[in-house]
């Protein structure tokens, strides 16, 4: 995708089309929620003017549809139902696939317009339905309504509306069309609800390029006076352009569909009118003309035309068919049936229709000719601007307030344009105003600039503007002559995250650098003796040790995204779900605002999918199920977040039949999970947690929802790589509630630095229970293994040396130093040679050829410049 | 506001926008001949061309502007002739 | 390089860009507000020399800004470009009764909005 702003475009669509799909779920719940309807429909007026932007027309067209539709819900003149909500929800979703298709390939695909004018249609009729207007119910046939598909070729002009448009207007547009022109009938039938939506039809009409004649016809025959809704749009469209297509396209870009575009063949706009004659020179002229058009002398042919012109009345039907036939042969080749259709309605006083010889060559397609510019549009553009502060000052009248800006922006046009002496009048009468309080002079003085001298722009343009008294207040600006580059920056920042990512990195060394201070001050006391040296070392260590903590908090926020970011997605994946499986679920979110760092925002989004759809899958029941259980028809689930500690906290809560103890020891052992005797040890939540041993989910669960054959395990090992928690508890019959902890943060882990081997290691904090010494005679032997008790349990203790596989070294030490460590949901006792300070840093995972190593979480720098290894306890015991 | 009614006849001046076609609907629907000045006109809303054609005034003003006029005039004249006497003109 | 300052504001980012992409490389300098409270915040800031003001704008829509800077002393003088996707008169003359000076329809062509923005800061082509 190489346009820069088309990569912007996608990211913004998307966001919104995802606000705009949880706002319609709240509205489905909530219809009266104004605070959703208005953040709907701006974000739909948001993609639709953006879109504006791009070669994506259908897209544009069916996100206007649905803004329309939006605006009425926003007046209430609509009321939001489920179908209703649906529709939209699937616009929306077929925007995203064109959002999709444009980051691909750049362009919609090519049914797109089709799609659209379908998806349109039906969004459209909703509006319709609700006017219960006449006109909008198709009389024969489902497509047979006021607007065909707008993809006829060539449009016929009802004889009616033939009749209605004035003869010089059509017969400019046939000389056009004779001369290779494409003249194109726009017939344009708007809404009758359209005055809501903000639409003026008669206004977009006008918009339309290249009008050669317009058509205003009442939709409808106007009823009695006191029985007429002047709020109902009755009136129907029809305009001859002789400008492209794709810019007729662009003027009615969002009323397209309401509108169709077809060229018109040159025969179909012909409209004789007049009194009826007869005479001899019609007859000669008949034979004259048959003659030479038989030969093809079209010179000769135009010469008798011209003559008897000159002499016919104007007002004489057959001099009218002259005239049209003198704009058929003012054509380079002209069309010859049409031209002998019309040298016979000369001579014959009646126009028969004109054979389809040259069926559909009468509008060929020569590049449609460029109107020819007669003025400069620059100028144009002034005249308006001009203009437009007439009117708003004619309309306000005199406002002081107002007038300051009106001064601003005439001095700027004729400053622009170099019009120096029009400056100064236009300065005097704004004096003149403010003196007598009244616009009066300005206003002449601009109806004078505007109509009095041409507006004329030097050729040396450049050149005078320095000479010109600075006769108005110019917003002369401080930073008037620096570059783009000055910018103040923006209050928000779309950031790379390599870039955050770089910050988090150099905090990390700083962190670690700073951690080199502490040696510093001790190598100052002990090896220089200087024990002052050593505490002002210190003194300032705490300085920067507070400053850097500081400073990793604010990286640390910049990372932190909203658990919105993942609950957001949920509303409609609930309500898919529910439907499908026909089931009433009534979704809450709480704590949307819950902030934790990005990496596991992100990867909490598959586990959380995970737990809602097992607890859609099987924790809810059918509507009738609950009924009969004495429940409400409608479950609800929970998706709750918060805060507590250094963790983020999130619940999943449904109140659907809960998880029998019974059945999953059951299904467990029939799938080998566990054994019988096993089974029955476990307590009713020790084997709730079964649900989450790997093999547990099994085909015979597996539906298309609940997913690919993955098990809760799954979500256990996702949340535990991330340094969470998952815990399930359940009461039958009355709701499941999941509960996943998970750290805030994962840049910095706290450990402890210990001894083994000769080497240090760094132990994870939040593994470790308790330090410990214990003396050797207190350590027991059990079968194989050391044991030691403490506080009346039996913790079996583990060499850290003989698990890393290096040499132990004999120590003859009286204690043991022991680390008691919580993993895996059990503790142990790790044997170290000796406890060291505790610190925090930030994790690198091993990279290169350490990749494969396991036991280690990855590395860490120390102050002194080592690489320190962290161990990953969980792989070790 | 950019309607004016003075008794009988209803001035529509500058630009003419949908809220004002209740009102000028309301001064057509009085029983009475209506007169209908469009001369300081610079452009109406869809909503005020309809009441206009629906109610077929009496006497119709053409704008001052041309160019609106040759948009406008055309249609509000076809639909007066189509019925030129107002209803319920009689009082 | 006209140097003169626009300030852009527009709540879609995809229209901020357009905005800073033709009117950037029209020599302009450029700086965006979001909706219509930071919009008059940054105007308040002072230095511009043009306005383009998006109508359809959460917090406070672009009616309601260009009021509240005509009825600021030192934005009085500033020209006020409004820019809608609605093409009916009703917006632009309300757009006009807030105290706009001019009112584009969106999306605007590239072409008319630099030769806009010129004329209305007195810059040459």
């Amino acid at each position: 995708m190489t346009n820069p702003l088309l990569a912007r475009f996608i990211p913004e669509a998307r966001e919104l089309l995802q606000v705009s799909a949880s706002g319609l779920l709240k509205l489905e719940r909530n219809p009266t929620d104004e605070t959703a309807i208005n953040a709907v429909f701006r974000a739909v007026h948001t993609i639709k003017g953006s879109s504006g932007l791009f070669d994506a027309l259908a897209l544009t067209r069916l996100v206007h549809a649905a803004e329309d539709l939006l605006g009425e819900v926003r007046s209430d003149a609509l009321q939001i139902d489920s179908a209703l909500v649906d529709m939209l929800l699937d616009s929306l979703d077929q925007v995203g696939q064109w959002i999709d298709a444009l980051e691909r390939r750049g362009a919609l695909p090519a049914d797109a317009d089709g799609v659209a004018h379908r998806m349109a249609t039906l969004l459209r009729e909703r509006l319709g339905a609700q006017d219960d207007g006449p006109d909008r119910a198709p009389a024969d046939g489902p497509q047979q309504g006021a607007d065909p598909a707008p993809l006829a070729d060539v449009a016929t002009l009802p004889p009616a509306l033939l009749a209605r448009l004035s003869a010089p207007a059509c017969l400019d547009a046939f000389r056009r069309a004779c001369g290779g022109e494409v003249v194109h009938l726009v017939r344009y039938a708007p809404e009758p609800g359209c005055f809501f939506s903000g639409t003026d039809p008669l206004q977009a009409i006008r918009q339309v390029p290249g009008a050669l004649a317009l058509d205003i016809a009442a939709a409808e025959p106007w009823g009695p006076l006191e029985a007429f809704d002047p709020y109902q749009c009755n009136l129907h469209f029809a305009l001859l352009s002789a400008a492209p297509r794709p810019e007729i396209e662009q003027a009615m870009r969002y009323e397209l569909d309401q509108v169709t575009i077809a060229p018109v063949r040159p025969r179909d706009l012909v409209r004789i009118a007049g009194e009826a004659s007869d005479g001899p020179i019609w007859d000669d002229f008949r034979e004259a003309a048959s003659g030479f058009l038989a030969a093809g002398r079209h010179d000769e042919l135009r010469q008798a035309v011209s003559a008897l012109r000159s002499v016919a009345g104007a007002t004489l039907w057959r001099r009218q068919a002259l005239d049209w036939l003198d704009a058929a042969l003012s054509a380079g080749e002209p069309d010859p049936a049409l031209v002998a259709a019309l040298v016979a309605a000369a001579g014959s006083g009646r126009l028969d229709p004109v054979p389809a010889a040259s069926a559909l060559t009468a509008a060929p397609a020569p590049a449609p000719q460029p109107a020819p510019q007669a003025t400069d549009p620059r100028q144009d553009l002034a005249r308006t601007v001009l203009a437009s502060q007439h009117r708003a000052l004619e309309r306000t009248g005199y406002d002081a307030d107002r007038l300051a800006s009106v001064g601003t922006v005439v001095g700027n046009v004729l400053l622009s344009l170099g019009r120096a002496a029009d400056r100064a009048a236009i300065q005097a009468a704004f004096e003149a105003a403010r003196e007598a309080q009244s616009v009066a002079p300005v206003l002449s003085a601009l109806s004078a600039v505007m109509d009095g001298a041409p507006l004329q722009r030097p050729e040396t343009a450049p050149a005078l503007p320095d000479a010109l008294p600075q006769a108005f207040e110019e917003a002369a600006p401080a930073a008037g002559a620096k570059e783009p580059e000055g910018r103040i920056a923006p209050k928000s920042l779309k950031v790379d995250q390599a870039k955050i990512d770089l910050l988090m990195n150099l905090i990390g060394e700083l962190v670690v650098s700073k951690n080199a201070l502490p040696f510093l001050a001790k190598r100052a006391e002990e090896t220089y003796g200087s024990r002052e040296m050593s505490r002002e070392i210190k003194e300032q260590y705490a300085v920067i040790d507070r400053l850097a903590q500081e400073m990793q908090g604010a990286i640390m926020q910049v990372r932190m995204l909203p658990v919105s970011e993942i609950f957001d997605r949920f509303p409609r994946l609930v309500r898919d779900l529910a439907r499908k499986l026909g089931k009433r679920i009534d979704l809450a979110l709480e704590g949307e605002d819950t902030a934790a760092d990005k990496t596991i925002i992100e990867a909490l989004g598959d586990p959380l999918l995970h737990i809602v759809r097992n607890s859609l899958d099987h924790g809810i029941e059918s509507p009738d199920e609950r009924r009969a259980a004495g429940k409400a028809a409608t479950a609800r689930i929970l998706l709750k977040a918060r805060q507590e500690a250094d963790s983020v906290v999130i619940e999943v809560q449904d109140n659907g039949r809960g998880i029998d103890p019974a059945r999953i020891r059951a299904a467990a052992i029939a799938k080998g999970v566990v054994a019988q005797e096993e089974a029955d040890r476990l307590s009713d939540q020790e084997a709730i947690n079964l649900i989450y041993r790997p093999g547990f989910s099994t085909a015979a669960e597996i539906s298309d929802l609940s997913g690919r054959g993955v098990g809760m395990d799954v979500v256990l090992t996702t949340v535990e790589k991330l340094g969470g928690q998952v815990s399930v508890s359940s009461r039958l019959g009355e709701g499941t509630t999941t509960r996943l902890a998970l750290p805030l943060s994962m840049a910095v882990t706290r450990i402890m630095i210990v001894e083994a081997a000769g080497s240090l290691y760094g132990v994870p904090m939040d593994m470790i229970v308790e330090t410990v010494r214990v003396p050797r005679e207190r350590i027991r032997m059990i079968k194989t293994s050391e044991t030691f008790v403490l506080r009346e349990t039996i913790i079996p203790l583990l060499r850290l040396s003989r698990l890393l596989h290096l040499p132990e070294s004999p120590r003859g030490e009286a204690d043991a130093a022991v680390l008691v460590c919580h993993v895996n949901g059990r503790r142990a006792g790790l044997i170290i040679d000796n406890f060291r300070e505790g610190m925090d840093v930030i994790l690198k995972p091993l990279e290169g050829v350490l990749t494969g190593i396991g036991g280690y979480a990855g590395t860490t720098l120390l102050g002194d410049g080592r690489v320190l290894l962290v161990l990953d306890l969980r792989e070790l015991l | 506001m950019a309607i004016r009614i003075v008794r009988k006849t209803v001035h529509l001046e500058g630009h003419c926008t949908v809220e004002e076609a209740l009102p000028l609907l309301e001064a057509l629907r009085r029983p009475g001949a209506h007169k209908v000045v469009l001369t300081q006109c610079q452009g109406l809303h869809t909503a005020i061309l309809q009441v206009l054609a629906a109610a077929r005034p009496a006497t119709l003003t053409p704008p001052a502007d041309p160019a609106l006029a040759g948009l406008v005039m055309p249609f509000l004249e076809a639909s007066r002739q189509a019925a030129p006497e107002a209803p319920g003109a009689a009082a | 390089m006209s140097g003169k300052r626009i300030l852009v504001v527009e709540d879609g980012i995809t229209m901020r860009m357009f905005y800073q992409d033709v009117l950037g490389r029209a020599g302009f300098v450029v700086e965006e507000a979001a909706n219509g409270v930071e919009g008059l915040e940054k105007a308040l800031l002072g230095g511009f020399d043009l306005m383009i003001v998006d109508i359809n704008m959460p917090k406070m829509d672009g009616y309601e800004l260009v009021s509240r800077i005509r009825r600021e002393p030192s934005l009085q003088a500033t020209p006020v470009v409004t820019i809608s996707t609605e093409a009916q008169d009703a917006d632009a003359t309300r757009a006009y009764e807030a105290g706009a000076n001019f009112y584009i329809v969106k999306p605007a062509d590239p072409v008319l909005l630099v030769e806009t923005a010129r004329l209305l800061t007195g810059a040459q082509a």
